[in-house]
């Protein structure tokens, strides 16, 4: 890190008088999104799509979690809702202490600068006739931070930061790699010196080695930064390398959390079991377990405007044959049970970590 | 059954000649799945691009052989390769939404690429219910009715797979099938390929740009860089004992759930410019094992050296393109490890002058 402007606090990071560093960052409580989509002759039907269902999380000043689940989660929904790109159909998010949905005037640009956002697509989000230079430049340019000079200054430096050449600073997007231009939007994200960045996807769109490159990257910022990160993904192995919690979500709910490692190596809902079998992997330990027990989730994610009674994950479940009274997933909602900070929404998830530890059989993420 | 020789690729295009393939060679037997590994702009979907004819004309030139079954398919005519195209040889691409018709009831999609090959209507709208039953869509009849923005990403791809299997391919180019899939979609997709092509006797050429779905659905793996195949082999002895300094870059790159704990490697740099070939092996400017000679003499496919289990586990013949092969003891590293072993950094290095550690 060369930058000591980086370090420093930025316009948004003055402590206001209701927070104190010790309180939550972010706090989001009974949060609810739903959209409504008009079907039918002329729209007169509706259909109330619930994309996020009482949803509750908590976060750290310099802690980072990792949002995991499948498309139709809700994970996308719940990103922009905590930067207020969406509105809140019931619920609170609180960043600092403070209501987000009240903020106005002066407070709502200091929320605007503290909290960042990278999205999925870099060849997306990149204005394509904007140079690089000016792209890192447009945040502090629209906030009307600095004089011309030290901007320019301010991207080289954010330049380093993300380990991109300064002769960048010329170029247009389409002169560069998936991976360089999502360093770029990094860069971008970074240069309000926010307090919260989401990372919405952030490699999906990349290939594996430009993935490995720009997780270390957000992994060596959030530290050196002391960023917290919000980072949504599908794919749960690249968990552990940006974040220090999970929260694993399915049809607009939570249905486990915990400690990263925790979650990955010893989860206790079977849809994280599902989700830590079905990603590929090199280890042939861990294929073959897959294989063995069959911890698969069947089908395909049920339509989140009309989620099935009980536990959610009941029709699709792999391990309701194998408890004492499956029947009771159907009817009624699984309570999330927490021990040690990490939690799982399960009927049986009692039984469940009894089956993973059982001898010949590891515990799914878990290979040699 | 498919074979590729000495496979040239140039596009042409505004900005200068592409260089994107240099000299593949490859062959793909019944029933038997081989993966191209690499990063974007390796050339791995030109070759499949290649080999189903679908480069614009114009704008490439295409130099050395593709047969199947003793057919050299860059001879035939466009109307010839038609017939060839869908019938013989079936695609699948990364989008399911861009290959289906919009406008089109998903069973009709199904049942023309059977009329396209001379079945009758009626025939072939059974044949198409049977298909969407064989790829594990549920109520195919009902199904079958269904237009595709009433599909989810992975029932499309299924529709995908069965419109592309419908006509029994020999060949099966799956250009990157389940990149744009959820995890526990993709895992479905790649068993369902997997059965598919196996019953069917359908060789498949698997493109992917990630090892690890590599290792899951291919019996071979060739990696591919700057154009060319810079190590090939079984799957196993690929994983096991990686030779080529890219190959053990892409292996440090997947995430693994096991070794959470351990950061991700990557391969450092940028992927080369295929606009201009180096003179050397195309990796070396990125490669922590590069020696003098790498700068100057490409290195071509050779033997690997037999480490361990792997000798004559499948048959097929494990070879690396490089000049400096990694040790098994330098792969869990990710560098060189060996006594005396100093970087020859850059051209610099050309002239046998190595810089000090």
């Amino acid at each position: 890190m060369t930058s000591g402007g980086l370090l420093r606090p930025g316009p948004g990071q003055e402590p206001t008088a209701a927070w104190s560093p010790a309180c939550q960052l972010l706090s989001v409580r009974d949060l609810t999104v739903e959209f409504r989509n008009s079907e039918g002759m002329f729209g007169r039907r509706h259909r109330v799509l619930r994309a996020l269902d009482g949803l509750s999380l908590d976060l750290q000043a310099g802690q980072s979690i990792a949002v995991v689940g499948e498309s139709g989660s809700g994970k996308t929904t719940l990103g922009r809702v905590i930067c207020r790109l969406q509105r809140i159909t019931a619920g609170q998010v609180l960043f600092r202490g403070q209501d987000v949905r009240a903020l106005r005037g002066a407070d709502l640009a200091r929320f605007r600068r503290s909290v960042q956002i990278i999205f999925q697509d870099p060849y997306a989000s990149l204005d394509p006739r904007i140079r690089v230079g000016s792209i890192i430049a447009e945040p502090l340019t629209v906030n009307r931070i600095g004089t011309a000079v030290e901007r320019r200054a301010k991207v080289a430096d954010l330049l380093d930061t993300v380990g991109l050449p300064r002769s960048l600073t010329r170029r247009f997007p389409h002169e560069l790699s998936g991976g360089q231009r999502q360093r770029v939007a990094i860069a971008r994200a970074l240069a309000l010196s926010p307090q919260l960045i989401i990372a919405d996807e952030p490699t999906s769109a990349l290939d594996v080695s430009a993935q490995a490159q720009v997780l270390s990257l957000l992994d060596s910022l959030r530290r050196e930064l002391s960023l917290s990160l919000v980072y949504i993904t599908h794919n749960l192995p690249t968990a552990a390398y940006v974040a220090d919690r999970a929260a694993v979500m399915y049809l607009g709910r939570i249905i486990e959390s915990g400690p990263v490692t925790d979650v990955l190596l010893s989860p206790r809902h079977p849809y994280t079991v599902a989700l830590c079998t079905a990603a590929p992997t090199l280890d042939s330990a861990e294929r073959a377990v897959a294989r063995r027990h069959q911890t698969e989730a069947r089908g395909e994610p049920p339509d989140p405007a009309s989620p099935p009674a009980g536990c959610r994950f009941h029709p699709r479940c792999w391990f309701r044959p194998q408890v004492p009274d499956g029947a009771r997933c159907a009817q009624t909602e699984p309570e999330t049970r927490a021990s040690g900070g990490h939690g799982a929404a399960c009927h049986f998830s009692h039984l469940l970590q009894e089956w993973t530890a059982k001898p010949g059989c590891q515990e799914p993420g878990r290979g040699t | 059954m498919l074979e590729i020789r000495g496979l040239k690729v140039q596009l042409n295009s505004a900005h200068g000649v592409i260089h994107a393939v240099n000299g593949v060679n490859l062959s793909l037997a019944r029933g038997q799945t081989h993966a191209l590994v690499g990063e974007s702009g390796s050339g791995k979907s030109v070759t499949a691009l290649a080999v189903a004819g679908l480069l614009p004309p114009r704008q490439t030139t295409i130099r050395g052989h593709i047969l199947l079954d003793g057919t050299d398919l860059t001879m035939l005519s466009e109307r010839q390769m038609r017939r060839i195209r869908g019938g013989d040889i079936a695609m699948i691409f990364q989008d399911p939404s861009a290959a289906l018709n919009p406008v089109r009831r998903v069973g009709g999609q199904v049942a023309e690429a059977l009329t396209a090959h001379g079945m009758s209507r009626r025939e072939a709208r059974v044949k198409a219910h049977g298909l969407l039953s064989d790829v594990g869509l549920y109520k195919p009849d009902q199904l079958a009715r269904n237009y595709p923005f009433e599909l989810s990403g992975g029932m499309k791809q299924r529709v995908v797979i069965a419109a592309a299997l419908g006509p029994r391919p020999k060949v099966l180019l799956a250009d990157e099938p389940t990149t744009a899939l959820d995890a526990t979609i993709q895992e479905q997709v790649l068993r369902l390929l997997h059965r598919m092509t196996v019953d069917r006797g359908t060789a498949m050429l698997l493109i992917t740009h990630d090892l690890a779905v590599a290792a899951r659905a291919a019996g071979q793996v060739s990696v591919m860089y700057g154009g060319t195949i810079v190590e090939t082999g079984d799957t196993a002895a690929i994983l096991r004992h990686p030779r080529h300094p890219y190959t053990v870059g892409l292996l440090g790159a997947v995430p693994r759930l096991s070794r959470a704990t351990v950061p991700l490697r990557g391969v450092g740099g940028e992927p080369i410019d295929s606009r201009a070939v180096p003179p050397g092996c195309p990796f070396a400017p990125r490669c922590q094992w590069a020696v003098a000679r790498c700068w100057t003499q490409p290195p071509v496919l050779t033997p690997a050296a037999a480490v361990g289990d792997e000798t004559g586990s499948g048959g097929y013949p494990h070879l690396a393109a490089c000049w400096n092969q990694v040790l098994p003891a330098e792969v869990t590293v990710g560098k060189p490890a060996r006594p005396g072993f100093h970087r020859a950094d850059g051209p610099a290095g050309r002239h046998g002058a190595v810089s000090a550690p």
